[in-house]
């Protein structure tokens, strides 16, 4: 076996800047993805339990169509085949001295449009997971609809929605690798890149898969805080302070016992990269 | 149906709070909205009601006036219809006939002979009927992610737009009244049962109804905390809140109730003073009841 340690331990260490500006390319197209998807999803959930049967439709037909097809699909229909039919062209957009490319665009919105099918069918289990009486409660005060929801309702669901919905932030900041197939430098097509011009293969996919690695890490440690935080918020009461909890994330104790959050149904997801 | 009770009421008429007035010694009734002066129209006509949920009937022809002020205590073995009765008063269950009137507002009414045209108030009409009406749940249902202040506070910011302040204001009298003024800040899940559904009490009142419903406010309590919130519905009644209560607590009933009200199969068997129908039960259902609780 071939192994440059020093090729490895410098691009793991002292990441080129083309590399550094690829991760951070990862993260907030993940981040900018995940909060329109979020809003998008409680939309759809919200058409999932309304009474009109039109908009119930709606919201199922789009669920069924987005979770029906892969990413790497849909992200191509939508930035080349769109542009090739002639309906729609992306175009960079520039705001100030910041520029937001075409093919960014394109790829948080196909992100968007394919992670809320997702995150809808959790929201919507979310919401139909808080206890009825809370309905009840909020309707006998006289209060409306909306009212109910936002101020009772999904602030009680999210705290089932936690676990499912910090998995789907997990798969799309991986994800995001597929959007070197229309040419988002992005952590993994930088990474192509390094490979294809110092034949270091093995060596710089491997740190690419340590910088996804911690990139999950981060944010298993961020979904844990959330939800120690969402526990004292429903007076849950957590029993332990953030080193018990820090311990927890490493070994799972109490997670064991918790009631199992939200069903999430994990279809098949796109395994291999567009390489 | 041996025993009707059209009009069966007339006789407290005479206790009807508005011809007495507020109570002035009760320093906060300020926080119960008193009746207007109409002594002759019932708070709540409930008329020959039906109501059927998946083919099976829950209330058979069930007809109740309240008068303003009074208290009418519900009683009857499991699968009466009492719980069901007093859903329908504010709404929770849609009724398959008959007419539910709260304050002169119509909060359902259906015409069998009109056919499927039921007609529950829509949304707002229906809420401002609700905003006379508390509600008391027999599992509290208070909103867990927020503190007692909170959930007393919360529905007249939201609904009735108080300000943050006055809302805040508000509620701390009322957790002061209920006996709970040290607990505003805690979360639901470290309250007593009996601190919950004081702070549920609370909470309904914040609205400043005239009816209050009260559904087995007792039935999910530990022995040792009934005592804490009959006593706060026992003030309540004092200062002449009209109210009706559903409950297995005899003592109560006995001692607070203005009417005491019998239920069976979804039929009213007997009503009547509490004294009058616990010493002389005239339905067979009653002293059936009555003989395996007493």
């Amino acid at each position: 076996m071939t192994f440059d340690w020093a090729f490895f331990w410098d691009h793991l260490l002292t990441p080129h800047p083309d590399f550094v500006t690829g991760l951070w390319r990862t993260i907030w197209i993940s981040i900018a993805s995940m909060v329109l998807a979020l809003v998008l999803g409680v939309v759809i959930a919200l058409f999932l339990r309304s009474n009109n049967i039109f908009l119930r439709s709606i919201g199922n037909i789009y669920i069924w169509v987005i979770r029906g097809t892969p990413l790497l699909v849909q992200l191509v229909i939508v930035y080349s085949g769109f542009a090739a039919a002639g309906i729609y062209r992306f175009s960079d957009i520039s705001v100030g001295a910041i520029t937001l490319q075409a093919v960014i665009q394109a790829a948080i919105v196909t992100l968007t449009i394919h992670e809320s099918s997702y995150i809808a069918e959790i929201v919507r289990s979310g919401i139909s997971g808080v206890d009825q009486g809370q309905f009840e409660a909020s309707e006998v005060l006289a209060m409306k609809p909306g009212q109910t929801m936002l101020s009772i309702i999904l602030p009680q669901a999210v705290r089932t929605m936690v676990p499912p919905l910090g998995n789907i932030f997990n798969q799309l900041m991986k994800e995001t690798s597929i959007l070197s197939i229309i040419g988002v430098s992005e952590m993994f097509l930088v990474a192509q890149g390094f490979s294809a011009s110092t034949f270091r293969t093995f060596e710089i996919f491997l740190v690419a898969a340590i910088y996804y690695l911690a990139l999950t890490t981060v944010w298993t440690v961020i979904q844990g805080w959330i939800e120690y935080r969402l526990d004292k918020y429903m007076g849950i009461d957590p029993q332990q302070g953030v080193i018990a909890w820090i311990r927890e994330l490493i070994v799972p104790r109490r997670r064991r016992n918790r009631p199992v959050p939200t069903e999430v149904e994990s279809a098949p997801r796109l395994a291999t990269t567009g390489a | 149906m041996p025993f009707t009770n059209q009009r069966s009421i007339a006789t407290l008429e005479a206790n009807d709070p508005s011809t007495s007035g507020e109570s002035p010694s009760m320093s906060d009734s300020s926080d119960i909205a008193t009746a207007p002066a109409s002594p002759t129209s019932h708070l709540v006509e409930i008329e020959n009601v039906y109501l059927e949920l998946g083919g099976v009937k829950i209330l058979d022809s069930v007809s109740l006036n309240v008068s303003r002020g009074e208290v009418v205590v519900l009683v009857g073995p499991s699968g009466a219809g009492k719980t069901s009765l007093l859903r329908t008063v504010n709404g929770l269950n849609p009724i398959t006939s008959g007419s539910v009137e709260v304050d002169g507002i119509e909060v359902q009414q259906r015409d069998e002979a009109a056919g499927t045209t039921q007609r529950k108030l829509k949304g707002p009409q229906l809420r401002s009927a609700r905003k006379e009406i508390g509600f008391v749940f027999q599992h509290f249902n208070l909103f867990p992610h927020l503190t007692a202040l909170d959930n007393i506070a919360h529905a007249p910011r939201k609904v009735l737009g108080l300000s943050k302040e006055e809302a805040r204001e508000r509620g701390l009298q009322l957790l002061e009244r209920v006996g709970l003024e040290n607990r505003a800040h805690t979360k639901p899940s470290r309250l007593s049962g009996g601190q919950k559904q004081r702070v549920a009490i609370a909470r309904a009142l914040a609205m400043r109804p005239r009816l209050m419903l009260f559904d087995e406010p007792t039935s999910a309590l530990d022995p040792e905390m009934v005592g804490e919130v009959l006593d706060v519905m026992r003030e309540l009644a004092q200062d002449q809140m009209t109210m009706m209560v559903v409950t297995h607590e005899m003592g109560f009933a006995r001692e607070v109730a203005d009417r005491l009200v019998v239920m069976a199969d979804g039929h009213i068997v007997e009503e009547g003073r509490p004294a009058d129908v616990f010493s002389n039960p005239k339905h067979e259902r009653t002293k059936a009841f009555f003989s395996r609780i007493l």
